[in-house]
């Protein structure tokens, strides 16, 4: 399977561009599908120069190349609001961000995740969404909490040592650092993230470890070693999601993010082509 | 999504335990050593969630489990057959299900129903036999709110 054709992209797509974005796409860094696998998606991620894999048969397909389109124009503008970025990139600022965010809060230790839990629940609860829907978000953002106090801090940069047992009684985050998990939500979709402050995922790394749950077994791949986390976590934040956002600026920052749709049968949630934007910078 | 409780009953060589809450690293499997049972009965309904950690340790613990014990999984929630499809060793190969959840959902209202698929009522072997309609409580006819070929694929086994 070859890199797929970038040529006449501007003139097949660019009219979805919204007006604040267009012309500050760089199509070169966007690869456009029409509907493939996971493990495709992760391949085109890993093999080619793109930064943005978005797919045509998502229903979100628009929306996330305005999303890539931001990127382009403003690198910082995922940084300081992900939550517009993600759901409304034509109108990326404070005040949107403050609009969409439905429940934020701030940790340092992995004893306050139940309680995070517990208030992340609480908040989606007046969403009157499916009781199924948010335990799925549940476990995403449990899952998000989990990598951030036990790997963020304690892997290096190749992310090849793993960080401090996960049972653990209580694991703080080290140099007075903190991280900060943020729901967000409009008509479609909520938006689920978290940013840290040591900026060490390696995304290759991440996405050859999901790429592998697809194309083996997902129990192949968990770590029985009783050291580091189980190894699945991220694998089933993607496997939930609709889209999933990674942006590390080394040693500085790392910003996970996933979108689920809402109003949408589960079955409809499972068969939805899934989109994957990635930075890395210094 | 309450803290992850567990209750385990004994009579004779038959184990009875029921879950609830959030399954997570936390979890602790310890006093609930599974040596020497003949049958044992993981009742699952009050399991509201299961993270990564809490599959580990899930495996780990139902791995020891005497290879000759009979293992009954009831009431399994879309969360318990989920991780069950997923994940290989989550259901041991001495291990059945005996009852697990099936989401319902209207399109009209939005309105979400967990129905109870029982072996030799709504299922037999790999063959499923779903009620004739489901209805919210206003009277709309619901979907079966899975895709089949994924969500009964354990069982083919």
């Amino acid at each position: 399977m070859g890199a797929p054709k970038l040529i006449d992209m501007e003139t097949l797509y660019g009219n979805l561009i919204l007006e604040p974005l267009r012309g500050s796409v760089n199509w070169q860094r966007i690869c456009v599908v029409e509907s493939e696998i996971p493990s495709e998606v992760f391949r085109l991620a890993l093999n080619y120069d793109s930064a943005h894999v978005v797919q045509t048969k998502n229903p979100y397909f628009a929306n996330d190349l305005n999303t890539a389109a931001l990127f382009a124009k403003d690198k910082d503008a995922f940084s300081r609001a992900p939550l517009s970025a993600i759901l409304a990139p034509d109108r990326c600022d404070e005040k949107s961000e403050t609009e969409l965010k439905i429940f934020e809060q701030t940790f340092t230790s992995s004893i306050e995740k139940p309680q995070i839990l517990i208030n992340a629940e609480s908040a989606l609860n007046g969403l009157s969404i499916a009781g199924s829907l948010i335990a799925d978000i549940i476990v995403i953002v449990d899952e998000m909490i989990t990598n951030a106090v036990y790997n963020a801090p304690f892997v290096d940069l190749q992310n090849t040592n793993s960080g401090p047992r996960h049972r653990q009684n209580e694991v703080h985050m080290p140099s007075g650092k903190s991280a900060r998990i943020f729901i967000g939500a409009d008509k479609d979709r909520i938006a689920i993230g978290c940013k840290d402050l040591y900026g060490t995922l390696n995304v290759n790394k991440l996405f050859a470890r999901i790429k592998n749950c697809y194309d083996t077994s997902v129990g192949d791949n968990i770590n029985f070693s009783g050291a580091g986390g189980a190894g699945i976590g991220s694998y089933m934040i993607f496997n939930s999601s609709a889209s999933y956002f990674a942006e590390v600026k080394i040693e500085t920052h790392t910003i996970v993010c996933c979108t689920v749709p809402i109003r949408m049968s589960s079955r409809g949630r499972q068969k939805i082509v899934k989109n994957l934007h990635f930075s890395t910078y210094k | 999504m309450g803290q992850f409780t567990a209750e385990k009953n004994q009579a004779g060589d038959e184990l009875v335990i029921r879950l609830a809450g959030h399954i997570d690293e936390d979890a602790t499997f310890n006093d609930l050593g599974l040596a020497g049972a003949g049958k044992i009965t993981l009742e699952l309904e009050g399991v509201s969630a299961i993270n990564s950690c809490g599959i580990r340790e899930w495996i780990k613990w139902v791995r020891t489990a005497p290879e000759t014990a009979k293992i009954v999984y009831k009431k399994c929630p879309k969360v318990i057959v989920d991780q069950i499809n997923m994940v290989a060793g989550f259901l041991p190969s001495n291990a059945k299900v005996e009852s697990f959840f099936v989401p319902y959902y209207s399109d009209a209202s939005g309105a979400e129903k967990m129905i109870l698929f029982t072996e030799g009522k709504e299922f037999n072997g790999p063959e499923v036999h779903a009620p004739a309609e489901v209805k919210d409580d206003s009277g709309e006819v619901m979907e079966m709110d899975v895709i089949e070929t994924k969500y009964f694929k354990f069982l083919q086994k």
